[in-house]
């Protein structure tokens, strides 16, 4: 493996490198501007224009005082190609002093500019500041050493596929898992994210998390590390719960799928569970539409019992008990029904479960207002 | 048997003397001068004061026929009024018409009436903006034939489909034959028929392009009146002062649905009519492509399904109405057919001598539906060409591709010189669109991969994401298709299976994942419209990258195919079925399930004629000439120099006849209501000298009158003679074909007579 591979293993080393020195260079200011009063009769201003090449950038406001009101920030452009440049609109709320936003940009920008406004109270704006930073390379590198191990991972498992080590079954079981994932994962393959209340609270929480240091972590925002620790790397805000969202659903089919190996010592038996249980309605649900670790987020929204009382839990037992299920009905079919009939049933009850879950994915990505939130 | 003794038995008879005995009827009546009903009277609209749905003529009895209505009238503002008809006591379809916008430089209208069921109530009613003076007068309502020629069409369909039946029972009962055949038979026939429903209404879907080519149909209609052939300008489109659209957009297949409009039909029944056929020449051509691909008619007949129900030919059908992609549709399969019979085929074998025969008709039906889905298609066969470049240059099939090329480039010859000689020497509209971008027309992955669609209304998703958006797509099935493909791929399963069909799926795997990035809105297509004015102006041309999923869906669906094919001859037989059932159940959920939401959401639209849509829309305006300003045209508007005196004038299609005079020392000029495309020329009739026609004022025909000039010019447009030259082309090149097929058939008869002697 490795001598076939050592070209490929060094090609990765030396741009693993180089993408590793960029991480250290030093944030480099692009535009600034200071000293800006905007008043109730002037309550709008817009900075001189610049250009952007691909990065990240960040646009750093700070006022002279508390703001009063409410004065929002944003970078514009006055023509770009097509989502060039993305960033949001963001708030210097009453009693701060300072904001601090990303812009995330894919494609060489010109005739950008920075634009503040007010509600009408008076404020004074210390600096406008926008730098180049390096979470650009730091999500370079990330996404290389993921990708790398993505891509050696498959070599290898190929290497294994041709020499036969590895069965039949669990090369099923490895592609119809993947194929699970991508299929629960399809309302976000897109560049936004579908608006649900409890998803823009558990993003706005990750924010909280990963931007306000004397914020205390709660036992329910471990699980929040996750995606804080993606966005520290660099990544908007969208994106990072879109990659947690990714890993929990990994997680959750290799978990599900080795206790059921484990249960029932069969790998078609745990394969079928596994896709029972991830491609339930009621788990995809939960995830786009109550966030996934919905029933925490009930209990300290609404007080201890709310998960009971909205139904939450019994919707997890049940898809825990369907999965037992129909488990259970497959391990009966294997003692007693004729194989092919064995074979035809499984088969519809696949189609069904996985008619169903695409059913779901396809109604939230076709119904989902889009949200585009990068910080 | 022969088709004769097929037709020789009773019932066929039977249905041909009862079609003969309606035809008789049918041609009295068609002979017989219409009746004309004439009346008197005048309505004057009070000036500023708006009046909607105002009876100007009351209980007006008819017998069932099909009328031109005639009205009278006298107005000084265009498309501000209109005039139609109504009748609450015939049902609902009885009574079909639009009525007729009324222009100031009219005097009369001339639309027509559908009514199914006689009546003594009809009114004639006016709607009147209150702008203007507006003075409505007599009312003439003249009988056509065209009910005696719809009655003789319907007829004659419905007895050629009835003894076709009684044909095939005879054949059935006398031969038997094989029991595959006929369940791909009935196989075709449903999804040929599912695939219609949506057309099988007496109304059309809303289409983002349908008004569009609804005129173009009645352009056709109005070019084949006025004897022009084939059609080049469509006279009565821009309020009669000709679109040279169908130069540039071909409209071979559209003589089908103006030749019912010439028999009687309206625009919405031909409109639907041309889709049916459309469907079914699809479900046939695929069938017969996919299954010459896989030499297996199941697997034919599955991927018949899917591509016939697949996302992109319903976007292109029902939601765009986008007649030239729908209609491109039909010809790619020919093109991969040919191309991998040509790269697989042995190459002394017979056959391979006809291998040119399905490129040819693939490339002249890309080249004479969509020209930009047949430079897709171009650029496709270059890459397959470079892929299997050493095949290329063997000596059998480099002839049988350059054949196949010229064929089509022959077969074609007569639209490509017109439509070169106007890109080349006409300074056109289109020539200034490539400020456009494309890149945020893109799909999302989610889209592309999309399975359970709905009837969307939002067609430029990337401002809104996708929800609620327009079925764009390659659908479930296929990428599932795509994914179990690089998995054998992947895991070496290829490499054991040495067969041409699974070389051409890889390739299609490798071309249709390239087409589906390129659809995508990630790709950078606004940055390649950056580079130069040669890419800016290439890219706007695209206008959307769905449109790259068109072929993307043909190439999935040989990977499908491929698929299938390899279970069923690695005698998986369990996982043939499977994939059979995966296939059908796809195609209820997917492609069945949005034609019945379309059916049930979308909004319906009924036109019947052409006065129905008005004159004036010609959607994006690629062919008018640069500059010329269409909210300035109407009809009937002659300009003249001051010196000039214009006594009368007649007009017609494409050609007008002006009496008039130059009283000044110099030469003068007469602007005509024609858009000044080249070929205009005018005589002096008395003379025959011709008289020099200039660009005038908002690109209309100019006609310099000489000094003292008195009398008669007559303007037509003549089609130049290298363009006359170019159908004479395409006629022999057709003549050439189909004296080789002749002669071949000849020779195989023999053939078989000598073989079968020598068998004796």
């Amino acid at each position: 493996m490795w001598n076939k591979y050592k070209i490929l293993f060094g090609i990765e080393i030396i741009v693993l490198f180089f993408l590793l020195l960029g991480c250290f260079q030093k944030e480099k200011l692009i535009w600034a501007d200071a000293d800006i009063v905007l008043t109730e009769e002037n309550i709008l201003y817009k900075g001189t224009e610049f250009s952007v090449k691909p990065g990240v950038y960040q646009i750093r406001v700070s006022a002279s005082d508390a703001v009063l009101g409410q004065v929002w920030c944003s970078v514009k452009a006055n023509s770009s190609p097509f989502r060039a440049f993305r960033c949001n609109e963001t708030v210097l709320t009453n009693g701060s002093v300072f904001l601090e936003s990303e812009i995330y940009v894919v494609g060489s920008t010109d005739g950008l500019y920075a634009e503040c406004s007010t509600d009408g109270q008076a404020v004074r704006i210390e600096n406008i500041e926008i730098y180049r930073t390096n979470l650009g390379n730091r999500m370079g590198v990330f996404l290389f050493v993921l990708l790398s191990a993505g891509l050696n991972y498959m070599l290898y498992f190929r290497e294994r596929i041709l020499l036969q080590s590895i069965s039949k079954e669990k090369q099923f079981a490895f592609w119809s898992l993947s194929a699970c994932i991508i299929i629960t994962l399809f309302p976000y393959m897109t560049d936004y994210i579908g608006y649900a209340p409890q998803v823009m609270k558990l993003c706005e929480r990750i924010k909280q998390l990963s931007e306000n240091q004397t914020v205390v972590w709660a036992v329910e925002d471990l699980l929040l590390a996750l995606p804080v620790l993606f966005r520290k790397i660099g990544f908007s805000l969208m994106v990072s719960y879109k990659m947690y969202i990714f890993v929990i659903t990994a997680a959750t089919t290799v978990v599900t799928y080795y206790l059921l190996f484990w249960c029932f010592k069969k790998e078609t038996a745990a394969l079928l569970g596994t896709v029972v249980y991830i491609l339930a309605p009621q788990r995809i649900m939960s995830v786009y539409e109550r966030g996934p670790i919905g029933v925490m987020l009930l209990n300290r929204e609404f007080g201890e019992g709310a998960a009971w009382q909205s139904g939450n839990v019994w919707c997890i037992l049940l898809i825990c008990i369907k999965t037992l299920v129909v488990v259970g009905f497959y391990l009966w079919l294997e003692k007693k029904a004729d194989p092919k009939i064995k074979w035809w049933i499984v088969f519809c009850l696949v189609l069904v479960f996985v008619g169903e879950a695409v059913y779901c994915v396809n109604n939230i990505a076709y119904t989902y207002a889009p949200v585009w939130i990068y910080s | 048997m022969s088709i004769i003794e097929m037709l020789r038995q009773k019932r066929v008879y039977i249905a041909v003397g009862v079609a003969i005995l309606i035809s008789f009827v049918c041609v009295i009546g068609i002979i017989m001068p219409g009746k004309e009903y004439l009346l008197y009277g005048n309505y004057y609209f009070t000036e500023g004061i708006a009046e909607h749905g105002t009876v100007i003529y009351d209980e007006i009895s008819l017998p069932p026929g099909v009328y031109d209505v005639i009205l009278e009238y006298d107005t000084n503002t265009s498309m501000k009024n209109l005039c139609y008809l109504e009748d609450g006591t015939v049902y609902t379809g009885g009574l079909l018409t639009n009525g007729e916008n009324l222009h100031k430089n009219l005097r009369q209208t001339d639309f027509r009436m559908w009514l199914f069921e006689g009546t003594k109530n009809l009114q004639m009613k006016v709607l009147y903006g209150g702008e203007g003076m507006l003075i409505t007068g007599n009312l003439t309502i003249r009988e056509t034939n065209a009910l005696w020629t719809m009655v003789l069409t319907i007829t004659w369909s419905i007895v050629v489909a009835v003894c076709a039946i009684f044909a095939f029972g005879k054949y059935d009962k006398a031969v038997g034959g094989d029991i595959e055949k006929k369940n791909i038979f009935w196989g075709l026939v449903c999804i040929a028929v599912l695939a219609s429903v949506p057309c099988m209404q007496n109304a059309n879907l809303t289409g983002g392009d349908l008004g569009y080519h609804l005129m173009r149909i009645e352009g056709i209609k109005d070019g084949l009146k006025s004897g022009q052939f084939p059609i080049r300008i469509e006279p009565e489109w821009l309020f009669g002062h000709g679109y040279a659209n169908a130069v540039f957009y071909c409209s071979t297949l559209l003589y089908f649905p103006a030749i019912l409009r010439l028999l009687g039909f309206t625009v919405m029944t031909s409109y639907n009519a041309y889709c049916i056929a459309v469907t079914i020449a699809t479900v046939g051509v695929a069938y017969y492509c996919f299954a010459g691909i896989f030499k297996d008619r199941y697997i034919g007949l599955l991927c018949s399904g899917l591509y016939t129900f697949s996302v992109v030919r319903i976007f292109h059908m029902f939601f765009r109405a986008a007649v030239g992609e729908y209609s491109a549709l039909i010809f790619m399969p020919l093109v991969l057919y040919g191309l991998y019979r040509a790269f697989t085929e042995d190459i002394k074998s017979k056959s391979y001598k006809n291998v040119w025969i399905p490129i040819t008709i693939g490339y002249a039906g890309l080249i004479q539906t969509h020209v930009l889905t047949c430079e897709i298609t171009a650029f496709l066969t270059i890459i397959i060409c470079l892929i299997l470049i050493k095949k290329v240059f063997v000596k059998e099939t480099f002839c049988v591709l350059a054949k196949g090329a010229l064929g089509a480039f022959f077969a074609s010859f007569w639209y490509l010189i017109p439509f070169l000689d106007y890109f080349i020497n006409e300074d056109l509209h289109v020539h200034y669109v490539s400020g456009r971008t494309i890149q945020e027309r893109g799909l999302y992955l989610a889209q592309v991969f999309f399975h359970w669609w709905k009837a969307g209304y939002k067609t430029l998703t990337n401002h809104e994401g996708m929800a609620e958006s327009h079925a764009m797509g390659v659908g479930l099935i296929l990428g599932i298709g795509l994914a179990v493909f690089f998995v054998f791929w992947f895991s070496g399963k290829w490499k054991t299976v040495k067969a041409p069909v699974i070389g051409l799926a890889k390739i299609s795997w490798v071309l249709g994942s390239l087409l589906i990035v390129l659809s995508l809105s990630i790709f950078p297509w606004d940055k390649l419209h950056g580079i130069n004015d040669t890419f800016a102006s290439l890219i706007s041309s695209i206008q959307f990258p769905v449109r790259f999923l068109s072929w993307g869906t043909v190439f999935l669906v040989v990977v499908f195919g491929s698929l299938l094919w390899y279970f069923k001859e690695s005698d998986r037989k369990q996982l043939f079925y499977a994939g059979t059932v995966v296939v059908i159940v796809s195609i209820f959920t997917s492609g069945i399930y949005l034609m019945d939401y379309l059916c049930h959401d979308r909004e319906l639209v009924r036109v019947y004629n052409e006065e129905g849509m008005g004159f004036g829309y010609v959607s994006g305006g690629e062919y008018l000439i640069q500059g010329t300003d269409t909210s300035a045209l109407d009809f009937g508007v002659l300009t003249f120099s001051e010196n000039v005196e214009v006594i009368s004038y007649e007009s017609g299609a494409l050609c007008m006849k002006v009496n008039c005079i130059n009283y000044g020392g110099n030469t003068e000029y007469v602007e005509l209501p024609l858009l000044h495309y080249n070929g205009y020329r005018a005589f002096d009739t008395q003379t025959g000298e011709e008289l020099n026609t200039v660009k005038g004022n908002n690109n209309v025909v100019r006609v310099h009158l000489p000094s003292g000039f008195k009398g008669e010019i007559d303007v037509r447009f003549v089609s130049p003679i290298h363009w006359r030259l170019s159908e004479v082309v395409t006629y022999v090149w057709w003549i050439c074909i189909g004296a080789i097929v002749v002669k071949r058939r000849i020779g195989k008869e023999k053939r078989e007579v000598r073989n079968a002697e020598n068998v004796e």
